[in-house]
């Protein structure tokens, strides 16, 4: 007779810990001695009256968690996105809770599951390996990015890390820009190598905040980092390439566009590959905004971009239609942030349409282009022919909205040539930008600017490892299957339907180097992704997969330096491995294919 | 209904509708695709705009109000358009999205 299996929403672990620390203090004496002997023969984080757990919980109910958690005097860590949405998904909360109260949690409705850390083999270096095959590459083409300048556009770098100094102590970096500007005042600080090495020897104190956020840290590791603070061990792909970092303060398009022509000026002769881990989704996604211009306008031979392709495969910020006459097409969104949030709503030209803003008491207002403040929010609705595009463009703007009430935006086609809508949203956090469209959203198109520009080589995420040793213990994500596509990554094509992404590469997970005194080094939530001596973390997101390309495209640089975007990205769509998960090429998850980089530098003829 | 046709972005419209304070902005201008960076900086310049970069086929620039409205009419202008917020893209299922 097949035995039926136990239903549990704790791990194996979880119930055995829950059934031994019931267990201690018994009469009966085996199970006593047994429990004892477990405990004690446990590291510490499995002993003790708390323990850290991963709870998957449904997250309309999210609030009954949070309570619990509350109730029995335990602590929230961290929660993710979805949990914060409240969308009708799953998310997870991070939390630390009784021992006691384990037993109690296997019992709770909402509860998806509960799991614990576990023992297990370190794997830390995977997205060498079998994934993309850069060992293997490497081995037969000895490459390693000298001569190439790999530029950062992002939050800063932190140059005091090891993994950006050479042997004897000096700087790897060519120049640290500063494009700043705060309070509406642009300036441009400019650091240079001679700066920076009297700054590592004490002799000047004059340079700005190294990483704030640790993220721009965190991606020229994975490009060009050469892994001195591990003995080699997160070596990034191009250890011997020069890096120009460029710190955007804010990070704003702007500054962005500042910092790639100083990077591009910068690099002078010498062959340059930039690194844009960052994206934004306001604009008309069709390459005309003011990143994709000057990425096309920027790029040429031996000028390449490359950009992450966005985290919001299943964000839910996007939502596309097709206009019918005589019927009225309605975009609901929910107010997720109550500070503010945008729609923008593409309508082709030539299509003729009336619009209204309906607020949750039903009223039905147009979009005049005039600030309204009701007693639902104050929102600004204009009506638009967008001067780039010449697309239609309804943009609505909400402040002070009311969480959790619902807005809709109504279109009545009086005549319909084209027909074909899109929709974006968003907040001015990225952690409340999730399930503005609930329902109606759709995961295609939502690649983000400037992943979308033309020119820009846009990269999606895979998962290359499932678990990963951090300082407090090895973190186990074995619902993740390695060599599938991340859930997060992006989905193309763009709107006018050119396809992006280009390609996927490892981004879940890749460890790195740490900026000290950074966000990701002080977070308490991060505790279970820094490494054991603080030098490195370990992060996933497109963000991640997109340096670890750049650094690719350095090594090909080194052999032919006036390559274009266009050869580049022709020999990648060629030599991107195809399986089963990718199914047929290109298409809309995986571009076309996942990087292969012993292929491609074969391809590429790479002789010596 | 018509959209209306304005070389101003929408962020730029509300801007602009608001009580003039002095106050300047950073804007990116669109130049026309048969128009010279080098003149449209001068020319900005002549218009009382503090330029910041100039770029293939965009400068960037301090504006006023009012001057935002009248560099939108210029004619080797295509667009006018405020900075966008850009967010880095890492994403951890253990910490806060930044």
């Amino acid at each position: 007779m097949a035995s039926l299996p136990r239903r549990s929403s704790l791990d194996s672990q979880l119930l055995l810990r829950a059934h031994l620390a019931s267990a201690v203090g018994t009469s009966e004496p085996s199970t006593h001695e047994l429990a004892v002997k477990y405990l004690e023969s446990r590291v510490e984080r499995l002993a003790g009256d708390e323990i850290t757990v991963k709870m998957l919980v449904d997250t309309p109910a999210a609030d009954e968690a949070f309570a619990w958690i509350k109730e029995q005097e335990g602590t929230v860590i961290s929660a993710d996105t979805a949990v914060n949405s409240r969308a009708d998904i799953v998310g997870l909360i991070l939390a630390r809770i009784p021992v006691a109260a384990l037993l109690e949690a296997n019992r709770l409705p909402w509860l998806r599951s509960m799991e614990a850390s576990r023992l297990l083999h370190p794997k830390l270096d995977v997205a060498r390996g079998q994934p993309t095959r850069l060992g293997e590459a490497l081995a037969a083409y000895p490459l390693a990015g000298d001569g190439v300048v790999v530029g950062i556009i992002d939050t800063g770098i932190d140059w005091l890390h090891d993994d950006f100094c050479n042997e004897n102590g000096t700087t790897r970096i060519d120049r640290y820009v500063h494009v700043s500007s705060q309070s509406g005042i642009p300036q441009i600080s400019m650091y240079t190598r001679e700066d920076l090495n009297k700054a590592l020897q004490g002799l000047s104190k004059n340079i700005p905040p190294r990483d704030d956020l640790g993220h721009g840290t965190h991606c020229a590791s994975i490009a060009a980092g050469n892994g001195n603070a591990s003995k080699g061990r997160f070596r990034g792909v191009a250890p011997d390439a020069t890096i120009v970092a460029v710190r955007c303060d804010p990070l704003e398009d702007a500054n962005v566009i500042e910092g790639l022509q100083l990077l591009f000026e910068i690099a002078g002769d010498r062959p340059a590959v930039a690194n844009v881990s960052l994206g934004s989704h306001r604009g008309g996604h069709d390459g005309t905004s003011a990143m994709e211009v000057a990425i096309d306008r920027m790029s040429g031979p031996g000028r390449i971009v490359v950009a992450a392709a966005g985290n919001e495969g299943i964000s839910g910020i996007h939502l596309s239609g097709e206009l019918a006459e005589g019927s009225d097409f309605i975009v609901n969104f929910r107010v997720a942030d109550p500070d503010y949030q945008y729609v923008d709503v593409w309508i082709p030209r030539g299509d003729k349409v009336d619009l209204y803003i309906e607020p949750p008491d039903g009223t039905s207002l147009v979009p005049d282009g005039t600030l309204q403040t009701i007693q639902h929010g104050t929102f600004f609705a204009v009506f638009v022919e967008d001067a780039l595009n010449r697309d239609q463009h309804l943009a609505v703007e909400l402040w002070d909205g009311i969480p959790e009430e619902e807005w809709k935006i109504r279109i009545r086609p009086q005549e319909v040539l084209h027909g074909k809508i899109h929709a974006w949203a968003g907040t001015n956090h990225p952690r409340t930008s999730f399930g503005l469209f609930q329902a109606d959203a759709s995961p295609d198109c939502t690649v983000c600017i400037p992943a979308t520009a033309t020119r820009a080589i846009a990269v999606g995420s895979t998962v290359n490892r499932n678990q990963f040793i951090s300082a407090v213990g090895p973190q186990d994500y074995s619902y993740l299957t390695p060599g599938e596509l991340s859930s997060f990554s992006s989905h193309g094509p763009t709107r006018l339907g050119v396809q992006k992404p280009d390609v996927v590469a490892p981004g879940q997970f890749v460890t790195a180097a740490l900026a000290e005194g950074s966000f990701f080094y002080k977070e308490p939530a991060l505790e279970l992704n820094r490494s054991v001596d603080g030098s490195y973390i370990t992060l996933q997101g497109t963000s991640m997969s997109a340096p670890f390309v750049t650094g690719v495209i350095a090594l090909l640089l080194e052999r032919e330096p006036e390559l274009s975007t266009e050869e580049i990205r022709k020999r990648l769509q060629i030599t991107a491995h195809r399986d089963q998960t990718t199914g047929r090429v290109w298409n809309n998850e995986f571009g076309f294919g996942k990087l292969d980089v012993l292929a491609f530098l074969q391809y590429s003829g790479v002789t010596f | 209904m018509e959209p209306s046709r304005t070389r101003l972005a929408p962020g730029l419209i509300r801007w602009t509708q608001e009580p003039d304070r002095g106050d300047r902005r950073l804007v990116i201008v669109h130049i026309s695709p048969s128009g010279d960076p080098a003149a449209a900086v001068a020319e900005l310049k002549r218009l009382g705009a503090v330029v910041h970069h100039a770029g293939p086929g965009l400068v960037t620039a301090l504006v006023t109000r009012a001057l935002a409205n009248e560099v939108a009419e210029q004619p080797w202008v295509l667009a006018v358009v405020d900075p966008t917020p850009m967010f880095p893209v890492p994403l951890s299922s253990s910490m806060p999205a930044s």
